[in-house]
């Protein structure tokens, strides 16, 4: 089977990338896949999120693996091993990645270092994850070549949307311009931390019969159809466990959690399902 | 866009829904070119000696039309050839040169009465430019339907449609298919694509719509004999066709690529006209959107503000502001100062009105070219781009002011 290279995106910061990454890591894990989590993100959440010690130096991150001609070894480092996690590695990312980024604007290849570091030094992971920063940067560039399946997080308000479409403009342009064949394709959009209190957040994840300007709706109507997976909603075990360095099964295991796990199961599903080209 | 109402989500997605269906086109493109790829090799395979053709009088050929009656056998409309445009004066210079190489295909339709299926452009240019009595033509008899889908699967797999064509004509097709107007055909195929992307581009999904949506096998069937998915047809195809007819022609004259014409669409039509003329339509796409920047800000009025504003002086050689309204706000201020710094404003004078300024750029971009002149000339399409960044900048900073000025005038 084709590796699955799936880039979580968004574009704005705190929409729930790192915590849609890990818990999908952790889900792809129970249904047997090897799982590599990269960290493309010089905030380092990752790090945090997986338990794991800041990196010290350039070497342990995500940089050593984008110098021309890199052969390997990737600076992996294992995941939730103590919980009998066997097959989930991380790549760090961090503040490291602002000093590689001076150095890499400087390649010819700057768009495709990480595309070609996966071909030259294949990754034996099932599934890989790049958990993507919130702004369309050098890194942010780099994951396009390099991914066939992206997964868009937001929150279902006016501005993560109005920035979600403006995301999607920016695939379909940067694609083209970097003739990526084939061209990566978007598995959907997880709006995440839902209010269902929030009036907001209700009209925009709106759909049904007789529902005309939603987010679903606008969604299933462009030239390449996308779909929006059941929204995750806002809980605070979801930061606890987080903050902690844990998925939220592992953090919690009762009815509380039952559901929201469970959307992550069937997201780990959808991504082996999907058709990777 | 009225204040303090809620944008819509399909207005938001606008930007998002024309990268798409020009990326779409793109690939169209590509398929295109593979597939005209086979049928030549195809064809050189069977070619060797093809003997089984006849003189025929061109007076007693005519271009395809196909009827369509209704249930009481009244014709309701008549299709013609789907393709709309014909070199004749190239066609016939080549035949002049080279004779005729590849036999026309007829059907009969009557008594001595013969229809072109293929070789519009060769009939015409014999006819009419050369002034030739006699065509070499080969024979295909069929009915109605299919004389609409091989002429509509020859010129399609010849490269000879444009996007739009190729949609106007399978909407055609399928019109005569399923007796249904054009705004029937338009539903069904929104209808099909709509339920094939919320149950699933599945099996399953599939049958049922067979099932359940009347025509859709043939819709469907149709689509993928031609090799075009529904998606694409819905997507790429009928928003061409609802494009407004200025741009159809222009589609369809070949001045302009289709996915010029979609971003065109957007832009205000007082700048149509320049920004088709000459090769302007056939851009590629990065110019094209650079060139309506240009119009539009070629069109834009903005003397008022600049006689409003006539006070405000810039020290250009620093790039520091010194508004005549004092400090002012401090987003527009940084706004001028980028705009005089990327106007490469070393050309100007120490306190320059910023009026000079602003009418210095725009001499700047009128003598700018955007099309032959520089083609592939990265240099050129940058201070387009500088240019452009920085009357914008200019112009927001005067309505800032303006507004400033405004609201002090208020307050008195
Ligand atoms: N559904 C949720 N409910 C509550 N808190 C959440 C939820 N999703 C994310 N968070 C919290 O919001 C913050 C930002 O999330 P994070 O995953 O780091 O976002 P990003 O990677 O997009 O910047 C974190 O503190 C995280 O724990
Ligand atoms: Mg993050």
């Amino acid at each position: 089977m084709t590796q699955v290279r799936l880039a979580i995106m968004s574009c704005a910061g705190g929409t729930g990338k790192s915590t849609v990454a890990t818990n999908l890591a952790y889900s792809l894990a129970c249904l047997g896949q090897s799982v590599c989590l990269i960290d493309c993100d010089s905030n380092g959440t990752a790090a945090l999120f997986t338990g794991l010690e800041n990196p010290s130096s350039i070497g342990e991150t995500l940089v050593a693996a984008l110098k021309p001609g890199f052969k390997g070894p990737w600076p992996l480092k294992p995941v939730w091993r103590d919980y009998g996690i066997e097959k989930v590695d991380a790549v760090l990312g961090g503040h490291f990645l602002n000093e590689g980024s001076r150095q890499i604007q400087k390649e010819p290849r700057a768009a495709y270092l990480l595309a070609d570091a996966i071909e030259d030094a294949p990754l034996p992971h099932d599934v890989v994850i790049f958990d993507c920063p919130g702004t369309i940067e050098q890194f942010h560039q780099m994951v396009l070549p390099a991914c066939n399946q992206i997964l868009i997080v937001l929150k279902p308000d006016t501005k993560d949307i109005n920035a979600g479409f403006g995301l999607i403009q920016w695939i379909a342009e940067f694609s083209r311009d970097l003739r990526l064949k084939p061209k990566p394709k978007i598995l959907g959009v997880q709006p995440n931390a839902f209010d269902k209190d929030a009036a907001m957040h209700r009209e925009c994840l709106a759909d049904g019969p007789g529902i005309e300007d939603s987010l679903p709706v606008v969604l299933r109507s462009l030239p390449e159809p996308i779909h929006v997976f059941p929204a995750i909603q806002q809980t605070r075990y979801l930061t606890n466990a987080g903050a902690v360095g844990l998925p939220l099964r592992l953090y919690r295991s009762d009815r509380t959690t039952w559901k929201i796990a469970g959307l992550f199961e069937a997201l780990a599903k959808a991504v082996l399902e999907a058709d990777h080209g | 866009m009225a204040k303090g109402v809620k944008r819509s989500f399909t207005n938001l997605a606008q930007g998002a829904n024309t990268a798409q269906a020009v990326s779409l086109l793109g690939e169209k493109d590509e398929e295109i070119e593979a597939l005209k790829e086979r049928i030549r090799q195809l064809e050189v395979g069977v070619a060797g000696g093809t003997t089984d053709w006849v003189w025929i009088d061109v007076n007693l050929i005519e271009p395809m039309a196909i009827s369509i009656t209704d249930g009481s056998g009244k014709v309701v409309e008549v299709f013609g050839q789907p393709r709309k445009f014909f070199d004749l004066e190239g066609m016939a210079q080549s035949l002049s040169i080279e004779g005729q190489q590849d036999p026309v295909v007829l059907r009969t339709v009557g008594e001595g009465r013969y229809q072109l299926l293929d070789g519009e452009t060769r009939w015409r240019s014999i006819k009419d430019v050369l002034g030739q009595a006699k065509i070499k033509a080969r024979f295909h008899e069929c009915t109605d339907e299919e004389a609409l889908a091989y002429t509509l699967v020859g010129d399609a797999l010849k490269n000879r449609f444009n996007a739009l064509e190729q949609g106007e004509s399978i909407v055609n097709l399928l019109r005569s298919k399923l007796k249904k107007t054009e705004q029937e055909v338009v539903s069904l195929l929104y209808r099909i694509q709509n339920q094939l992307v919320s149950k699933g581009n599945e099996k399953e999904a599939i049958e049922w719509i067979y099932e359940n949506v009347d025509g859709s096998e043939i819709v469907l069937r149709l689509l993928s004999s031609l090799n075009i998915t529904i998606a694409t047809m819905v997507n790429a195809r009928l928003p061409l066709m609802s494009l407004p007819d200025k741009l159809k022609e222009s589609i369809n004259n070949r001045t302009l690529t289709p996915s010029n014409a979609l971003i065109l669409r957007n832009a205000p039509e007082a700048i149509w006209a320049k920004a088709i003329e000459g090769q302007n339509g056939t851009m590629p796409k990065r110019k094209m959107k650079m060139l309506i920047n240009k119009l539009a800000l070629e069109m834009a009025d903005l003397s008022p503000t600049l006689a409003a504003n006539d006070g405000t002086t810039i020290d250009a050689k620093n790039a520091e502001v010194e508004s005549s309204s004092g400090s002012g706000d401090i987003a527009s201020e940084a706004n001028l100062q980028r705009s005089v710094t990327l106007a490469g404003a070393e050309s100007l004078e120490k306190n320059t009105n910023a009026t000079t300024v602003l009418k210095e750029l725009l001499k700047q971009l009128r003598t700018l070219r955007i099309d032959e002149t520089i083609e592939n000339d990265d240099k050129g399409l940058e201070l387009l781009e500088r240019v452009s960044t920085s009357i914008q900048a200019l112009s927001e900073y005067y309505q800032d002011k303006g507004k400033e000025g405004k609201n002090k005038r208020q307050k008195q």
